[in-house]
């Protein structure tokens, strides 16, 4: 998913987390209408996606998430005074927010990621679990493609929902003891190699910030700080 | 190596040692075995017979209820707890069980980490680590990305790099494709850790172990040398026991 090679992928995961964040909180706190900043906003992220050498098509994909929450922006105009500028407002914030976390995603892979967050201090549990998620989402995605071929190895084909929903729930419900199961196994094998109930931090990476991170950060900086003084 | 004589204590004993599982289960009624330094044993028998509880005791995820086990003359149970799971390392059979890092360099750092050694040598045990199981350079991949045999010997790394004394192994061949598992074996076979190997693979066991023990009914039922045990047909048939076909033993 974060394959590829460019200056952006190789920006310490910090310096992109800290970036993002300083760029959505500009752009949330922009006032509706600032038309001009919204689009110094665009344009950053545009050149970072030119720069990461990002397919447009992938990131136009990855950007459908914002979908909903778009049409939800969209009844604004006819439900209060003013609405369009507000609804295009809320519009264009999403748009920004959810651009700039697909260029971090798509530029990072997500162990450097959870490295990233991790460096800077984020609770060591929510690290912790995202991880364990990450990992195991791979391992039952499997599990449950399996599931459902021997399914339909054996002549299954929902042909009404009702169907559907019943199979689906006994599938639903056998990953779930399958799940617990293997929690209990994976906590045995954690045992094993010596944990004590705390996650040790384990560095073997080495992560040092280069003259190139710092320069891009104070430059991200500064642009963000032109965007919000002078443009609104 | 059969009959290794050391001077010091043996890597494992087990005097009478019996467990029952919390729903009343007896898993294990009075194992007493030693095995002493460099020494690799297979142990065999039919699913249920205990193989697995045992495996459990030898790093003291369980307890006995009555004996008990020692690890080069540290008893398990209580204060060494720690060090006893250093000494003794376990791979499980599923390696996905044991890959819960995202990648495979932060997996095989887990053990050394736990152990509070400092960043230079937990890096080290890494490398050295995957080296011994010809995964050099896999170390920034996620689990996800290996074949079931690579995630299998990193899963084996990831105990090494603890840089254990007894290694042990919950049926080590299974789902491996032919090649993967004559690679695995031969990992094994080049490791100079104590191995105490858990097998429904009686040609694996013969390859990897020079002395292996049946187990049934929680019970050792037989205790000798591979060859030996692997070519008296009788005892193998009263444990279901069966050796592939056209597999012929050949005596030393």
């Amino acid at each position: 998913m974060a394959a590829g090679d460019s200056p952006v992928h190789r920006l310490d995961p910090r310096v992109k987390i800290v970036g993002l964040i300083g760029l959505v909180v500009v752009s949330v706190s922009l006032p509706p209408g600032a038309w001009l900043a919204f689009g110094a906003l665009a344009a950053i992220l545009v050149g970072l996606v030119v720069v990461a050498r990002l397919r447009p098509l992938h990131v136009l994909r990855r950007m459908t998430v914002e979908v909903p929450f778009l049409l939800a922006a969209s009844v604004l105009p006819f439900a209060v005074e003013d609405g369009v500028v507000l609804g295009v407002t809320v519009g264009a914030k999403i748009t920004i927010g959810v651009l700039a976390m697909v260029i971090l995603s798509s530029t990072t892979p997500f162990p450097r990621l959870l490295r990233g967050f991790e460096l800077l201090r984020t609770p060591r549990l929510i690290v912790e679990i995202v991880a364990f998620m990450w990992r195991y989402l791979h391992v039952l995605g499997e599990q449950v493609s399996n599931m459902r071929t021997a399914r339909a190895a054996r002549g299954y084909s929902a042909r009404f929902f009702w169907q559907a929903a019943a199979s689906t729930g006994s599938l639903v419900a056998t990953m779930f003891v399958r799940s617990l199961q293997r929690g209990e196994r994976v906590y045995l094998a954690m045992l094993s190699r010596g944990y004590t109930g705390t996650m040790p931090e384990v560095a073997v990476e080495r992560f040092a910030l280069r003259p190139v991170d710092v320069s891009f950060l104070a430059a991200l900086a500064a642009l963000l700080v032109l965007v919000r003084v002078l443009l609104p | 190596m059969t009959g290794v004589a050391s001077a010091g204590p043996p890597a494992l004993e087990l005097a009478d040692v019996r467990y029952a599982y919390p729903d009343g289960h007896e898993a294990l009624r009075g194992i007493s075995l030693r095995v002493e330094a460099g020494e690799r044993v297979a142990v065999l028998g039919p699913n249920g017979a205990g193989k697995s509880t045992l495996c459990l005791q030898l790093n003291g995820i369980l307890t006995p209820n009555q004996g008990s086990v020692s690890v080069s003359g540290l008893r398990v149970g209580g204060k060494g707890l720690k060090e006893v799971r250093r000494r003794v390392g376990v791979v499980f059979q599923d390696p996905d069980d044991m890959l819960f890092m995202p990648t495979v360099e932060q997996d095989v750092a887990f053990g050394p980490s736990n152990l509070g050694l400092p960043g230079d040598e937990v890096r080290k045990r890494v490398e050295r680590a995957l080296a011994a199981v010809g995964m050099e350079g896999a170390g920034g991949r996620a689990p996800h990305q290996l074949s079931f045999g690579q995630r299998k010997r990193v899963a084996t790394a990831a105990v090494l790099s603890m840089e254990p004394e007894v290694l042990v192994l919950d049926e080590p061949s299974s789902n491996l494709d032919p090649r993967a598992r004559r690679e695995f074996g031969e990992i094994l076979s080049g490791l100079s850790q104590t191995i105490v190997m858990v097998t429904h693979d009686l040609p694996y066991a013969h390859e990897i172990c020079e002395r292996a023990i049946i187990m049934d009914g929680g019970r050792i039922a037989a205790d000798g040398p591979t060859n030996e045990i692997l070519a008296d047909a009788e005892l193998l048939a009263a444990h279901d026991l069966e050796l592939p076909h056209g597999f012929v033993m050949n005596h030393h």
